[in-house]
């Protein structure tokens, strides 16, 4: 099974690397939408006299690096529904790998993709605008993981609920950047209508948010992260079943406008 | 023998035929711009506050100007958000041979993207009329300044975007790098020009890189209606700068040559 799982992963992985410049953007345009909006969060934040030093990138940086998540979704379906189109799902299936193997191959490479994307973002942001780490290293790599994985859980779970690629646009575009919006990554989360702020644990990007916060401005560690990794746990299993209940293999799928 | 001849079909009869079909493949997909409208509406609602806190910070009248500032900026992301749909439409004719086909009957090649542009700008307005509209009435709105300004700036930022979404097109060699150079320009332009966050917030130095992208004028020119009830005199500079950058646009797709008969495809490879 791992064997032509793994051949499956190759492809996609070929796939990515031959449209790179693609890839790598998605990896760049965040640091130049944090340089625009981390401003905002550094004066909002210096408004609290525990945070008289933050330059806001403490928040928008893994903000960003989620939301970036959702968004290059598109480029990873965008394959992915264009098998549909041409066909090559049903040869894929008519072949000696099932539906699993095939499957696994795919959310495989995902995975990998966005959690060297995740890297970069993060890494990158660290560079250019002073994050530390410090001792947390573990609750900042078991947060990014989580992040990624309930990240590719809802991009599958579009996958397994969508039928046209532009409707799985809407919902990695769409979806991402609502869940951005109520997880406080575009606006500090403090500053939603009251209406909205008790809304913001139905977010995956919350939880990254909030557990990311408090490893990068309040010093926390892995003991104090317990509850943002539980809750992106949750989100990753909740979307996998969902995805995996909905999930139809001979389901006609359109690449594009139908 | 007698050739058989085509019936002859006028340039206004094609137009019309080739607008309706890009209408009918539009309201197909309705959905999913529906979800693009709620999703701004929402995301007009969320940004509010901080708005209000910008123009408190800045010790501005927040209540009769943060709703429609909020808004403008939706307003702003989703027309380029928009232009999403475009790429599917655009790149498909070439991928299922479509494009090849149309030429083959006469249709050219301006004349078979011109009929989408016509219609991303009908949906441009569309857009940026329900979220003004809806938004207006569910956030009590006070329309201080020129109404007639307003229509005039959005009128002005639709024919933007649609030539952005030309330049797009013919600039980009695949739909993936389409679709990723339209998120690129969602965000980055519209945190740029203060749709996201208030632009007193930004940094200097983007204060500076603001003033050379149109959606930065289009969202000073709502700022002088709302805050000092500006007339549509006062904004005519902004609308002259928006419509230069839509002839800057033209003319980088025309020059990009990208939207003849010929080599887009899906993804790039190799």
């Amino acid at each position: 099974m791992l064997r032509r799982s793994a051949a499956l992963f190759r492809h996609e992985v070929r796939y990515l690397v031959s449209s790179a410049p693609i890839t790598l953007a998605y990896v760049l345009v965040p640091y130049v939408l944090m340089a625009f909006i981390k401003n905002s969060y550094g004066i909002w934040l210096q408004s609290d006299a525990r945070y008289p030093d933050a330059s806001g990138a403490e928040i928008v940086a893994p903000g960003v690096a989620a939301l970036y998540g959702y968004l290059v979704l598109s480029h990873q379906g965008l394959f992915t529904f264009s098998e549909h189109q041409w066909n090559v799902w049903d040869r894929l299936r008519s072949g000696p790998a099932s539906v699993p193997e095939i499957v696994t191959g795919k959310v495989g490479a995902h995975l990998a993709h966005q959690a060297l994307q995740f890297t970069l973002i993060l890494g990158g942001a660290g560079l250019l605008y002073g994050l530390t780490v410090g001792d947390a290293w573990a609750a900042v790599v078991l947060l990014g993981l989580l992040t990624v994985t309930s990240t590719v859980a809802w991009g599958w779970l579009g996958m397994a609920l969508l039928p046209t690629a532009t409707m799985f646009d809407a919902w990695a575009f769409g979806g991402g950047i609502l869940l951005a919006a109520i997880g406080g990554a575009i606006v500090p989360s403090d500053l939603l209508p009251d209406v909205v702020k008790p809304l913001g644990p139905i977010s995956p990007i919350h939880w990254a948010v909030s557990g990311f916060r408090t490893v990068f401005l309040d010093g926390g560690g892995l003991g104090d992260v317990g509850r943002p990794l539980l809750a992106l746990a949750a989100f990753t299993a909740g979307f996998t079943l969902v995805a995996l209940g909905l999930f139809d293999s001979g389901r006609r799928k359109t690449g594009r406008l139908q | 023998m007698r050739a058989v001849s085509a019936p002859v079909v006028g340039d206004g009869t094609r137009w019309a035929v080739l607008i309706a079909h890009e209408t009918r493949r539009a309201l197909r997909n309705w959905p999913a711009r529906a979800v693009f409208v709620a999703i701004g509406l929402q995301l007009a609602w969320f940004v509010q506050p901080a708005f209000a806190f910008a123009l408190d910070h800045e010790g501005l009248p927040s209540w009769r100007s943060a709703p429609e500032q909020a808004i403008a900026g939706q307003v702003c992301l989703f027309m380029i958000a928009n232009l999403l749909f475009l790429g599917y439409t655009a790149f498909d004719d070439q991928h299922n041979g479509m494009a090849d086909r149309l030429r083959m009957s006469g249709v050219r090649a301006h004349q078979r993207l011109g009929s989408k542009l016509v219609v991303v700008f009908a949906h441009q307005l569309v857009t940026a009329a329900l979220i003004y509209l809806v938004g207006g009435w569910w956030f009590g709105v006070r329309w201080g300044g020129s109404i007639t300004a307003r229509l005039v700036l959005v009128v002005a930022l639709a024919s933007c975007t649609t030539a952005m979404g030309f330049a797009f097109v013919s600039l980009c060699r695949s739909n993936a790098l389409y679709n990723m150079v339209c998120y690129a320009a969602t965000l980055g332009l519209t945190a740029a020009s203060g749709g996201l966050a208030p632009y007193t917030l930004l940094p200097d130095w983007a204060m500076v890189v603001g003033r050379a992208l149109p959606t930065w004028w289009f969202l000073r020119g709502i700022d002088e209606l709302t805050l000092r009830d500006g007339s549509l005199a006062e904004v005519l500079p902004n609308v002259g700068v928006i419509m230069g950058s839509t002839l800057v646009l033209v003319g980088l797709g025309v020059a990009g040559q990208g939207w003849g008969p010929r080599r887009h495809r899906t993804v790039r490879r190799r």
